[in-house]
């Protein structure tokens, strides 16, 4: 029992939602897996605003803030934004994915939620209303504080034509993961022109290596120098009580170097 | 404040406290099937069928589901006429102390309604969210297997 709640508002629209966010009368509840123990009196029930779907339009896929993890999960990807759908099929358990949504995944960041390491691979954007940007790259939205008092209604992904991989490191499948990885690789003509390496949770924030990104672009998918550049990959992993940083920056290499020679096998049976 | 919840197929008007979880709804309405294990979403034993979708009813606030359809253990069988899933995870040794078992009946009933003929691994995640102390797993799995192969 939550004591503190007293209130429960039900808007249609949402410009409702944010006077009710701006006037520090409640806060939004789509899953409310990350309400525990939280102070606020008033909750606002998002279901009246149908931010719930996965829908396509010219510049790619469109998911609404209120679509569960498991929805992601289980839609049929038809390239490899089904990292995506992997990342959310990872985390937490079976009930919870169906709680858990996007939308407040992105706003709260719990430790569970691996989606935003994959939108950095996919380069996502995220659309609220009530910020200074309508629309934020997902990489300026990760540095925004949480506090903000902003709604988010959809995250946008652009077609994903390449290759992609997504790993996530964890003691067990119900555990929190120490690391998780995306990698998305774009290939012409046996070379790489199009490369984002995203990775999180082994630090506080999911960041794209972009220096290595950058040392990768224009080489052949099979260059001699890729395992010499993953090798060099520098990282300062957050404390983790159950893993050393040693370990976790080895377990960061060693993943990178099987999502590319997966990539290879999948560019080769193309 | 005052809410509409179909439970068990049946339309009923509750009075709840607006922080009160879905969990002690159901409890204090006599649902005592659904067990409280953890209180935080860790162990499952408080899994309940949302709209026909398994979810940890401690982590839900009732007030957020006015008007949805909610399934607990009571409305899947009965002593006199068990669920052929219950049956099955008797059968197969798969029920000890009991207390995860209506969690896992629910999660496994979700499942079957979706994929008739899941795959091990299929199963396995399905019941991620279950924790049981007794078993070992094992023969939850192959109970789930028979009731996949008995129901359809």
């Amino acid at each position: 029992m939550q004591e503190n709640i007293k209130e429960w508002y039900r808007p249609g629209s949402v410009d409702e939602v944010l006077n009710i966010i701006r006037s520090d009368q409640g806060i939004p509840y789509a899953g409310g897996t990350g309400l525990k123990n939280s102070p606020v009196a008033g909750l606002i029930d998002l279901r009246r605003l149908n931010l719930n779907y996965i829908n396509e339009n010219s510049s790619g896929k469109m998911i609404g803030a209120c679509t569960h993890f498991n929805e992601i999960a289980n839609y049929t990807w038809p390239d490899s934004r089904r990292i995506l759908g992997q990342a959310a099929g990872q985390a937490a358990s079976n009930p919870l994915r169906n709680l858990i949504t996007i939308g407040g995944s992105l706003a709260f960041r719990p430790v569970w939620s691996n989606v935003p390491t994959p939108l950095l691979a996919l380069n996502a954007s995220v659309k609220a209303v009530g910020a200074q940007a309508a629309e934020y790259s997902i990489t300026d939205f990760l540095q925004l504080k949480r506090s903000s008092k902003f709604f988010i209604t959809e995250i946008d992904i652009p077609p994903a034509p390449g290759f992609g991989v997504y790993h996530r490191f964890a003691r067990t499948r119900f555990d929190y993961s120490a690391l998780d990885l995306a990698v998305y690789i774009e290939v012409q003509s046996g070379a790489i022109v199009l490369c984002r390496i995203a990775i999180g949770n082994a630090i506080p924030v999911a960041i794209r290596l972009i220096n290595v990104e950058n040392r990768l672009t224009g080489l052949s998918i099979n260059d001699s120098q890729i395992p010499a550049i993953i090798n060099a990959v520098e990282i300062k992993p957050g404390h983790n009580p159950n893993f050393s940083r040693e370990f976790l920056l080895n377990m960061l290499r060693t993943e990178l170097l099987r999502a590319f020679t997966k990539i290879r096998e999948q560019v080769d049976a193309n | 404040m005052q809410i509409k919840l179909t439970i068990n197929g049946k339309l009923k008007s509750l009075v709840i406290h607006p922080g009160e979880n879905l969990l002690e709804t159901m409890r204090n309405n006599g649902y005592t099937g659904v067990k409280y294990g953890c209180g935080t979403g860790d162990c499952g034993a408080c899994v309940v069928l949302l709209n026909n979708k398994p979810v940890n009813s401690c982590q839900v606030l009732t007030a957020a589901i006015d008007g949805e359809s909610v399934t607990t253990i009571e409305g899947i069988g009965t002593m006199d006429k068990p669920h052929p899933i219950q049956e099955e995870l008797v059968e197969a040794g798969a029920v000890q102390c009991g207390y995860c078992t209506p969690g896992v009946v629910l999660s496994a009933y979700a499942l079957l309604q979706v994929n008739p003929q899941p795959t091990e691994d299929e199963i396995k995640t399905a019941l991620d969210g279950h924790l049981c102390r007794c078993t070992g797993y094992v023969k939850i799995i192959e109970g789930v297997k028979n009731a996949a192969r008995r129901v359809h």
